[in-house]
């Protein structure tokens, strides 16, 4: 470069002294710095980057303390919403499977159960009819309830026909519901109409608490955030105290000293919302197999849903913001307390 | 050009630093301020750097009244002023050529005239063969030359030093003073505190008293 040559009139005389780990390091900003005269907020910018990410490694363990302090508040959230994305996802499931089961008198032949399903399905606050067999429904008794043996010993076989009514109506509207019971009831091949919703709607309801709690939790964890940011932020500008005192006296302004700083904050999000992103995704993997399993066991395909290309970004953007607010919030105070 | 117009300055807790003064440095002209300490030499400085402001009076600067300069104003003010103290508040972790570049990076100046112009500045007061040195590697005569190239390097319209001298010996003193007067030459106006009588008396230049904070001598 061309700060090796000497020019003329210059008093200096070699051997250069051997340089030391500050001018190596000086060497090197130089070499990197953004070029061009209309460059000079680019410069700013790289500058304040590069100056950020040096104070970050120039403390590795606290900076590490941080981030995981900062991964641990991200992470507990995003668990939490996986939860709820979860239970929504097999409510949903459910939601549609909801159901009047029509237990049919003795008396009722599968030609007329069948004629009955018929008549039901062409019914418009009925989606759909599903007829089981007293032979299908012993069978399935038989597998599932490991009664089989005991089953052996009734001479015939004890179960009705049964048909699965799965309504139009708002799964939500319990008396449109109840008023569609009440009318299959009515009906003299059915022996018993049985619509079980109280579950369902206690389901809803674990939800909704989920839902809220996780918004609540999600605020705290929020300040959380950026109480931990702002704390760090306020610690390493006190000890830059004199680095920003220097640089205010010959001409920076305020958002020349705030910029590394920024900066310092937006790492830390962004490295702390990396870290509760790594956190969640392998939580997930871990938990994946025995919930698959466990989903298998009861005949369901349904499998663990974990955070999507979209909620990981959020989570990182999440990360970001409060990084920067943290910071802001930190240097800005600091800032109008130097009085300078 | 600097001027005082009536100025006071009044701390919290009632101690009146400045009490009226009213002085007129000309454009290129190098005045010294001497007084005991706690004159307010110091004060008057930090009234044009805009460390502090005043509390009575107006101070112009190069046709700026400082009184009306908005807050936003203040670092393009300061990037006018070459200030030096007497304690250089260098940066240790930064080599000697960094230290001097720390104005010009503030002001976004592109890596090439950087270059030249911290050359140029380390060149004038003499340590040009140290710029890849660490700060802590200089002595203190050295350290305080390194704060002046750090202070001229953005070629200011006002110098202004605070004991630059205060903590070297005489003939160091006397070099860092001759080394004022050479950038006084090029036509900068420079106001140098100083309480060290004997030195300032070595230079024809002017000299401005101060006495429990009044203005009580005007010598050219």
């Amino acid at each position: 470069m061309s700060r090796r040559r000497r020019r003329p009139g210059a008093t200096f005389v070699s051997p250069r002294p051997r340089a030391e780990p500050a001018a190596r390091k000086d060497r090197r900003n130089r070499r990197q710095a953004p070029r061009g005269r209309g460059g000079s907020i680019a410069r700013h910018h790289w500058q304040a980057l590069r100056s950020a990410m040096h104070r970050l490694v120039k403390t590795p363990l606290a900076t590490l303390m941080t981030v995981m302090v900062i991964a641990v508040a991200l992470s507990l959230p995003a668990a939490l919403q996986i939860v709820v994305k979860n239970a929504h996802a097999v409510s949903g499931n459910l939601e549609h499977k909801a159901q009047i089961s029509l237990f049919l008198r003795q008396r009722v032949t599968e030609g007329q159960a069948r004629e009955l399903q018929q008549q039901l399905a062409e019914r418009s606050e009925i989606v759909a009819v599903e007829f089981i067999s007293r032979q299908q429904a012993l069978e399935e008794f038989r597998s599932l309830s490991e009664f089989g043996s005991a089953l052996d010993t009734l001479g015939e076989n004890p179960l009705p026909h049964v048909l699965l009514v799965y309504p139009r109506v708002d799964q939500h509207d319990t008396e449109q519901l109840e008023t569609l019971r009440a009318d299959l009831a009515a009906l003299p091949q059915v022996e018993l109409a049985q619509l079980d919703l109280a579950w369902l709607q206690r389901l809803f309801a674990i939800i909704e608490i989920l839902q809220r709690s996780v918004a609540f939790i999600s605020l705290f964890l929020t300040f959380a955030v950026i109480l931990v940011v702002a704390n760090t932020i306020r610690l390493m500008s006190q000890n830059y105290r004199e680095e920003i005192e220097v640089f205010k006296l010959v001409g920076a302004s305020d958002a020349y000293v705030r910029r590394p700083f920024l900066y310092s904050g937006l790492l830390y999000g962004f490295a702390g919302g990396l870290l509760a992103l790594l956190m969640v995704l392998l939580a997930t993997l871990w938990l994946s197999g025995p919930v698959n399993e466990l989903a298998r066991l009861y005949h369901s395909d349904y499998r663990l849903q974990g955070l999507d290309w979209r909620d990981g970004l959020t989570l990182l953007v999440t990360g970001l913001l409060l990084g920067f607010g943290g910071s802001w919030a930190a240097v800005s105070r600091y800032l109008r307390e130097l009085q300078l | 050009m600097i001027r005082f117009e009536h100025v006071r300055k009044r701390y919290p807790g009632g101690h009146e630093a400045l009490k009226n003064v009213s002085f007129r440095l000309d454009s290129g002209e190098m005045a010294f301020l001497t007084g005991h300490s706690g004159a307010g030499k110091s004060t008057l400085l930090k009234l044009i750097a805009l460390i502090e402001r005043p509390s009575h009076g107006s101070i112009w600067v190069n046709q700026r009244n400082l009184a009306r300069l908005h807050p936003r104003d203040i670092p393009g003010h300061r990037r006018r002023l070459g200030i030096i103290f007497q304690n250089p508040t260098l940066l240790f972790d930064r080599s000697v050529y960094e230290n001097t570049a720390v104005p010009l990076r503030i002001a976004g100046c592109p890596e090439a005239e950087t270059a030249r112009r911290v050359r140029a500045a380390l060149d004038q007061v003499g340590l040009l063969d140290k710029e890849r040195l660490n700060p802590v590697a200089l002595s203190g005569g050295e350290q305080q030359r390194l704060g002046i190239a750090r202070a001229i390097v953005a070629k200011p319209e006002v110098i202004l030093a605070d004991e630059p001298t205060g903590n070297l010996d005489p003939v160091l003193s006397r070099e860092i003073m001759q080394l004022f007067q050479r950038l006084n030459q090029v036509g900068v106006t420079t106001l140098i505190a100083s309480h060290d009588l004997d030195l300032i008396r070595e230079f024809p230049n002017r000299q401005l008293t101060l006495a429990r904070g009044e203005l009580v001598g005007d010598r050219s």
